[in-house]
């Protein structure tokens, strides 16, 4: 038995001494062939990925392992330069069944180490690395892995951002797919931090394309779950997503369209609901040298155009342009419902933007900048417009809930300068910022202000607005050195004077205060100071378009001598008083204002003077004035 | 055979003339009815005129006296119904202030503040005052129902009476 049991083991030993003995020929031979094919090797892998193909040494490894190492792309293309992709090492496996069988070296799996690839030069050839996945998939299970890839993204000058994956893919000819990996974001550009990403996916093939039976993609920040098909280049896909941080923020009802026809992406119908918000993502994306987009985002998009009016959840927002340079060039626009006490209305905001930019500085903060950017409010039949130029935000995001900004610009021939606050820890959002404006002409700000196309001189404001506990814009301002052309309410006194020259005023200083929230606009402590003319009061404007105002203008004695109606009544009065006080009364609506001329020591005076019929002689001309100023 | 022409055409002149002295006698007797004390009878009056003569030149008038008349009976809704299309159809008419003044008060009884709101503006913009001497212009009305009206606009409110009673106020 003893002996048996020698001779078994002895046996035993022999045969794998022979084994380890024909495994080492087989490999030396075998290395040796590959090591003189190498460059023939090269050249087939070259024209089969029609790429320049570089390959520091190819080896065998028992008993069905190729071992490729220092893998990389030579090729100059478009965007490319130098090496596009380089991989440290690929392990492939393959079936030494269909080697014996068919002899035909089928690999079954594939492992990358160590590699990276230029974003530029997956995009320029995302086709060919499809067409050779399916190549390698179509007869023979396979199973790729990649370990640490690193995807280089180049952005402005030196700086390139690096996304990494780890991924298993397994594939089933004509069967299954499935996938799990991570990628992780560094150092990109809107990111405060390291992004991480987990996904796993499981889908079928069928005659017509694939089912996706589960895509799930996990963040620490948030989840998301699909499912749906992809047949005929078009994606359709249901599912639902969540925040972490955020509950209250989870996606629920996801479904979605995608023609898929590379480079351009249609989005036919992406709808979600939000905090049972019904929403719809509808437009284009191009994935080309240019990547382009116009999408639209819409709430309650089933809604009819009379019951959005109404509805003061129901916004718009549109995005279309191009990304140049990793600068936004095109139109960002709002609809939304503007609701006050008294009625509901559709307004809009549009941003005609050039080179928007938004990066990370680090330390927390983020940058937002612009070259131009014509920014347009509409509200009913009215329209408010701005240009600024040059304009930049600096945000700091460290705190959780409240968000600083910095902001500058240039503001036609002026300056815009400030700071703002966001506070996010509540829905709706709560904000507030403070400006300054400086050194704009007055008469630039037309668009915006429409009496300012009446108005000229050096226009400076101080601007503050608060969001809570409602919408409220207030602040100073300041013109110096300036004229107001042909203003109404000049006009009317230049009527009721007979003194044509106060249709133009010059003046060295006009300031007010201003406060608009949804009831009313209203500019007080007025105050022009002129050479012969001095004016003060307020002004309201209510939102039903009523007007509450006083007015007082006090000239020089010697100025008035100018009207043809009081050159002679300016003689009875008292010789010691320099100047003479007119103090007015507006009302009514703006479009038709009335207007009445209160008491002070003149009008008394003249009222004794003047006898009842001319009185309403007067009272009569000075109807028509009125009537026919207002009417223009 | 001319005579007899003649004869036709005189007979149907006096017709015609007689089709169109009904809608200012349908008026005449309204306002007749009225002076002697006869509401009810002037409102037949007026409201017959309404319905037969509707492109009346009286219709103006008739129209405010009818809905004069269903307000001091409690009819609102005709009353609204009457002083609307006044308003609406004759923007520039001397009574129009009073109609709205009317409607102000029916909305007010109703509770419907938009409509209050509503009209409350149209009063406030129904006429542009310059005011250099006087504290408020006045206007005066005499309905066909022979009621008294005046209208005081103030530089900050309006106020219109009836017979010398207030009939709508508004502060702005």
């Amino acid at each position: 038995m003893s002996l048996s049991l020698k001779s078994l083991s002895k046996l035993l030993s022999i045969t794998i001494l022979v084994l380890i003995a024909i495994t080492a020929l087989i490999s030396i031979l075998l290395n040796n062939f590959l090591a003189n094919s190498k460059s023939s090797i090269e050249q087939e892998i070259s024209n089969l990925f029609k790429q320049k193909i570089s390959i520091e040494s190819i080896s065998f490894l028992p008993w069905n392992f190729l071992i490729l190492n220092n893998i990389a792309v030579l090729e100059t293309g478009q965007k490319t330069e130098g090496r596009p992709v380089f991989i440290a090492r690929i392990n492939c496996r393959f079936s030494l069944f269909m080697l014996a069988a068919k002899r035909d070296i089928v690999i079954t799996a594939i492992n990358l180490h160590k590699s990276a690839f230029d974003y530029p030069f997956i995009e320029e050839n995302g086709e060919e690395i499809l067409d050779t996945l399916r190549a390698l998939a179509s007869e023979q299970a396979i199973k790729i892995g990649i370990k640490k890839a690193v995807l280089i993204i180049p952005r402005q000058g030196e700086i390139t951002q690096q996304a990494i994956l780890d991924a298993k893919l397994n594939i089933i000819p004509n069967q299954s797919l499935t996938s799990s990996g991570s990628i992780s974001l560094e150092d990109f550009p809107s990111l405060s931090e390291q992004f991480l990403l987990n996904y796993t996916c499981r889908a079928f093939f069928t005659k017509e394309g694939l089912i996706i039976d589960s895509l799930e993609l996990k963040s620490p920040t948030f989840q998301v779950k699909l499912w749906g098909k992809f047949e005929d280049n078009l994606l359709s896909i249901n599912g639902s997503s969540g925040l972490n941080s955020f509950p209250d923020l989870d996606i629920h009802d996801l479904a979605c369209v995608i023609k898929l026809d590379w480079p351009e992406i249609q989005v036919r119908n992406l709808s979600f609901s939000l905090q049972n918000m019904p929403l719809s993502l509808a437009g284009y994306i191009f994935l080309s040298d240019l990547p382009a987009f116009d999408l639209k985002l819409s709430s309650f998009p089933r809604q009819s155009a009379a019951l959005r009016t109404g509805n003061p959840e129901a916004f718009d927002i549109m995005v279309a342009g191009n990304l140049k340079q990793n600068k936004f060039n095109g139109t960002v626009g709002v609809n939304f419902v503007r609701r006050t006490k008294s009625k509901s209305s559709l307004e809009k905001v549009e941003a005609l933007l050039k080179d928007l930019a938004l990066f990370n500085t680090g330390n927390d903060r983020m940058q937002l900048s612009f070259a131009q950017s014509n920014l347009t409010y509409t509200s009913g039949a009215n329209a408010y417009n701005i240009l600024l130029e040059d304009f930049s935000a600096l945000m700091q995001l460290e705190s959780e809930m409240i968000k600083f900004v910095k902001i500058s610009s240039a503001i036609y021939d002026g300056i815009l300068e400030g700071s703002g606050k966001l506070d996010t820890s509540r829905i709706p959002l709560n904000y507030s910022f403070d400006l300054g404006i400086s050194g704009v002409s007055a008469n630039n700000l037309h668009n915006l202000i429409i009496y300012c196309s009446k108005v000229y001189g050096s226009f400076s404001s101080q601007i503050h607005f608060r969001s809570d506990p409602e919408s409220t814009l207030s602040g100073t301002l300041l013109i110096n050195k300036g004229i107001l052309d042909r203003i109404i309410f000049f006009e009317w006194v230049a009527g009721f004077l007979t003194i044509p020259s106060l249709n133009v005023v010059n003046f060295d200083t006009l300031s007010a205060e201003f406060v608009v929230n949804d009831r009313a606009a209203s500019l007080e402590n007025i105050r022009l100071e002129s050479g012969d003319v001095n004016f003060e009061g307020y002004f309201t404007l209510y939102e039903n378009d009523l007007v509450s105002s006083k007015l007082s203008l006090v000239f020089a004695k010697e100025f008035l001598r100018d009207s043809s109606k009081l050159r002679r009544l300016i003689n009875y009065l008292d010789k010691g008083v320099p100047s003479v006080s007119f103090h007015f009364q507006l009302s009514g609506l703006f479009q038709a204002m009335n207007f009445k001329w209160l008491e002070s020591d003149f009008k008394q005076t003249l009222q004794k003077l003047l006898p009842p019929r001319l009185e309403r002689k007067i009272e009569g001309e000075i109807e028509k004035i009125i009537e026919s100023i207002s009417a223009q | 055979m001319k005579t007899v022409l003649l004869l036709f055409a005189f007979a149907f002149l006096l017709q015609y003339k007689g089709y169109a002295q009904d809608g200012k006698r349908l008026y005449r007797e309204g306002v007749a009815a009225a002076k002697k004390g006869e509401i009810d009878f002037a409102f037949i009056s007026f409201h017959r005129l309404l319905l037969d003569f509707p492109e009346s030149k009286y219709r103006e008038q008739a129209l405010f006296a009818v809905g004069e008349y269903y307000f001091s009976i409690g009819g609102y809704n005709d009353a609204v119904r009457h002083f609307t299309q006044l308003a609406d159809d004759f923007p520039q008419a001397q009574n129009r202030p009073f109609a709205l003044a009317y409607l102000l008060a029916m909305a007010k009884k109703s509770g419907t503040d938009d409509r209050v709101a509503q009209i409350e503006k149209e009063l406030i913009g129904s006429q542009q005052l310059s005011l250099l001497f006087r504290e408020f212009k006045e206007i005066q009305y005499t309905s066909a129902l022979d009621k008294h009206y005046k209208a005081l606009n103030f530089i900050d409110k309006i106020l219109i009476c009836v017979e010398d009673e207030p009939l709508a106020e508004i502060s702005f």
